[in-house]
Order: C-alpha cells, then sequence, then structure tokens
C-alpha cells in the first residue's frame, strides 16, 4: 500500500495486547436460521404449480364445454315458440287409444 | 523499558517491549474468500454463504467487539454481527455491481456501520473493564502477563474516549488493514476527512497510551 511508510511503528503490537471477542459457538448456523428457507431458484418448484394449473384447467375448460353442449340446445328450445300449433294437437289426439268395442 | 522497532515476519510487524511478545493478529486473514465460493453464494447457495460466514466471522466480531467496548455488550454484539451477515445475504447477489471488488472491506463496512448507528443510539457509559477477558497464553509469566494486560486496558480505555467515527477510521485502518478509500466509503466521507480522523485518533491514543510506557 503507498501509504505504508506512514504508518507509526508499534500500533500492531499494541493492538495485539488488546484481546478481540471470538465468535459464539454455533454462530453460522444461526445466521443461516436467520437469513430465512433457501433462495428461490428451483425450476422444479416452478414447474408443478403451473402442471397442476394447467390439469385443473383442462378439466374445468372441458366441463364447462360439455355444459355448453348439453345445456344451450335445451335452453334454445325451451324460448322457441312454437312452429305449427295443430303438431301439438295431433300430438295430443295422435294417440292410439283402441276401439270402443273390442 | 525502552520501545524498539522489531522486524517484519510474514507482513506482521513486530514490537519489542522488553521481551518479544506472540503476535496475536486474530482479526484478519489475509486471504480473501476464493472466487469460486464466492459465486456459488452469489448464486444463493447456502453451504458456500456459510462458508462465507465462517471466513469472516471473526474479523466481525473483532471490529464490533472492539467498536462496542465489549463490556456488557456481549449479546449486541453477537447481534450485530448476525445483522451484518443477514444484510450481505441479502446483498450479495448484486454485490460487485457497483464495481465493488473488495468483500472484506464491503462486510466490514456494514459492521461498521451498524456499530456507530448503535453507539450514536445508546448513551455513553463508562466502560467497565473485565481483567479476565484478556487471553495471555499459560507459558507466559507474571511480569509479561501485567505488562501485556496494562497495554491491553490501557489501550482499550484510550479508544474508548475516541468519538465512534474515530474509533471506526481508527480500527478499520490499523487492525483491519483497509486502505483511505474504503474506509471513506464505509465511513461515507471524503479521503482528507479519513486522513484527519486518523491523524487526530493516533495523537489522542498515543497522549493516553504515553503514561502506560513512561512508567517502566
Amino acid at each position: 500500500m503507498s501509504d505504508e511508510r506512514k504508518r507509526p511503528d508499534g500500533w500492531a503490537t499494541v493492538l495485539d495486547a488488546w484481546p478481540a471477542p471470538e465468535p459464539t459457538a454455533g454462530f453460522a448456523d444461526r445466521v443461516l436460521a436467520a437469513c430465512g428457507g433457501p433462495p428461490a431458484v428451483k425450476l422444479s418448484v416452478v414447474r408443478e404449480p403451473a402442471r397442476r394449473r394447467s390439469t385443473l384447467g383442462g378439466v374445468l375448460v372441458c366441463a364447462a364445454i360439455a355444459a355448453a353442449v348439453v345445456f344451450i340446445p335445451i335452453a334454445v328450445h325451451r324460448r322457441r315458440p312454437p312452429s305449427n300449433p295443430a303438431s301439438v294437437a295431433s300430438i295430443n289426439t295422435s294417440f292410439d287409444l283402441g276401439s270402443e268395442h273390442d | 523499558m525502552a520501545r524498539q522497532s522489531g522486524t517484519s515476519a510474514g507482513g506482521v510487524r513486530l514490537l519489542v517491549v522488553g521481551r518479544a511478545f506472540e503476535t496475536a493478529r486474530v482479526a484478519d486473514d489475509r486471504a480473501d474468500l476464493d472466487d469460486v465460493t464466492l459465486a456459488r453464494a452469489r448464486q444463493g447457495d447456502r453451504q458456500a454463504f456459510r462458508v462465507l460466514v465462517e471466513r469472516y466471522q471473526r474479523p466481525v466480531f473483532a471490529l464490533l467487539g472492539r467498536m462496542l467496548l465489549r463490556a456488557g455488550r456481549e449479546s449486541i454484539v453477537e447481534d450485530l454481527a448476525q445483522e451484518t451477515f443477514v444484510r450481505v445475504f441479502r446483498s450479495l447477489p448484486t454485490f460487485g455491481a457497483d464495481g465493488r471488488h473488495n468483500i472484506s472491506a464491503w462486510i466490514l463496512t456494514i459492521a461498521a456501520r451498524l456499530a456507530i448507528d448503535e453507539l450514536r443510539r445508546e448513551p455513553r457509559r463508562a466502560e467497565s473493564l473485565d481483567g479476565a477477558s484478556f487471553g495471555i497464553a499459560a507459558e507466559t509469566g507474571a511480569d509479561e502477563l501485567s505488562e501485556r494486560r496494562r497495554i491491553g486496558i490501557a489501550i482499550e480505555r484510550a479508544v474508548g474516549e475516541l468519538a465512534p467515527e474515530y474509533r471506526a477510521a481508527f480500527l478499520l485502518r490499523e487492525v483491519h488493514d483497509m486502505d483511505y478509500e474504503s474506509i471513506a466509503e464505509a465511513l461515507r466521507v471524503d479521503i482528507g476527512t479519513v486522513k484527519s480522523r486518523l491523524s487526530r485518533a493516533r495523537a489522542a491514543l498515543r497522549r493516553a497510551l504515553q503514561g502506560t510506557y513512561d512508567e517502566r
């Protein structure tokens, strides 16, 4: 260091007579515990939720499509006015009730 | 007993005061964390981060302990050390984006700022010194023990009289060997202010320690 020669003599050993505290046992463990869980750079953790989400999403989409296929025509059919009232009547009178005289 | 400049050994200077003291520079290991481990830690590898913590926990404890002067504040030292590394963990992915390259200086910067904030938060109180905390090797004699302890107590008292910013500048420079630029960034001042604070801190410590050496 450029200013090495300017440093006064004697400080090194004077300070050596002043003991420094030592780290306590298990200090590194406590630091790691204080730092929390593992840092979040784990691809596997990112992948698994995505898979589950796609599976669940697929099921929901299929259910929605199936419901649409089943219930929309029914709803449309119910709302449609009858095109031929006679056909209704004919339905009502077309039953073969058999003859009175068997 | 006269002070003599000693010889350097492995980059650490030895000062002979009567007899040679075994150096106990526990604060700094010169080698920084290797690039591979650092890269893994930046990517979130917790085992690599554990290695980082174990590498730098000693200088962090040393800085915080000397900033807060330990007595009665052991739990605070641990709390702030933990907070230091939690902040390191959170910011590590972006370390280097602003041009920083010295991980050691960066970690000590976080620790120093936390210590200064803590000292500003708490009113200054009389520090009680625990002589038993001055760890001395068993093989040293009674004279060396008392001499070393006396110096240690004297330097601790003298540093305790410094304002937090001066204390931080002095410790970062003299104990942790940070350069002026890194200290300026840590303390959010310019380099001229760092030099001024260091000069004043050293002068104050010399005055405070003068009596310790004059007694011999």
